[in-house]
């Protein structure tokens, strides 16, 4: 039987500035997770997002309690929210034009979900997106 | 305090299976920050049997980091109160998480097993962000 082995990194730079020109923090965080061995699945394309929901499906054979998700909005003009498909009603991020969003997420927490809701207002948005098998917690 | 901030973002990931097959994708964006009230940054203890607050309820929104320094357990970020339905992150020793939320919850942290500690920063935003 064949298996998919995948190898997972991430790194980030964070600053803030104030108006005298004071960094305020800066952090520069980086990983490489430990190898997958039994991944099934790393995903990554462009959406356009509707304005009633529109579904990133991962499919119940990922690891659905966690994935590792970069989203990224590629359009002008509305928001973005990004919610975990589940009987969650809270938004795990909410992305304006230019924003990104990453973390290892749970689709699973009510367990029914194999997917990321993305909802745009007033208009369809475009969204880039990178979602990737994790190693269970 | 100073009220008016530039904030400055920017993540790569890159997935690689041993078949040689790759994809990464990265981003980067600033925002500029008027009538900030709240910034939070540092380190902090968050036990297992309990929420430890990343951020109390801001006014409009805010930007959020975590990054988990445990060698051993995971922790978890929620959108309001920890609860088994609702977590943005579930972070294993070493991973870190990076979003932006424009809603007045507030935002914490609970880990598994035993306290961890982690390094974050939380940056209320206002409705120009």
């Amino acid at each position: 039987m064949a298996s998919m082995h995948t190898t997972y990194t991430a790194s980030g730079s964070f600053t803030l500035t104030d108006e005298k020109g004071v960094v305020v923090f800066s952090y520069n965080p980086s990983f490489t997770a430990e190898t997958n061995t039994t991944a099934h699945a790393l995903y990554g394309g462009e959406h356009l997002v509707q304005t009633g929901n529109s579904q990133l499906e991962c499919g119940s054979d990922i690891n659905v309690d966690r994935v590792y998700a970069f989203l990224k909005h590629v359009d002008t003009d509305y928001a973005i929210t990004v919610l975990p498909d589940t009987g969650q009603n809270v938004e795990i991020s909410h992305l304006k034009p230019g924003e990104f969003f990453f973390a290892p997420v749970d689709l699973n927490a009510d367990g029914s979900g194999t997917s990321l809701r993305v909802t745009a207002a007033t208009a369809d948005q475009k969204l880039q997106y990178l979602i990737c098998d994790a190693l269970d917690n | 305090m100073p009220q008016n901030y530039t904030f400055s973002a920017s993540t790569n990931v890159s997935a690689t299976s041993t078949t040689g097959y790759s994809q990464s994708a990265s981003g980067n964006f600033s925002l500029n920050i008027t009538g900030v009230d709240q910034v939070a940054t540092g380190r902090l203890d968050v036990a297992h049997d309990g929420d430890a607050t990343i951020m109390a309820a801001a006014g409009y929104g805010r930007a959020i980091y975590v990054r988990n320094l445990d060698d051993t357990n995971f922790v978890t970020i929620y959108n309001g109160a920890s609860s088994g339905a609702d977590p943005i992150a579930v972070l294993e020793p070493g991973e870190f998480c990076f979003t932006v939320l424009r809603s007045t919850t507030t935002t914490v942290a609970k880990a598994d097993t035993a306290t961890v500690t982690v390094e974050y920063f939380a940056l209320e935003i206002d409705t120009n962000a």
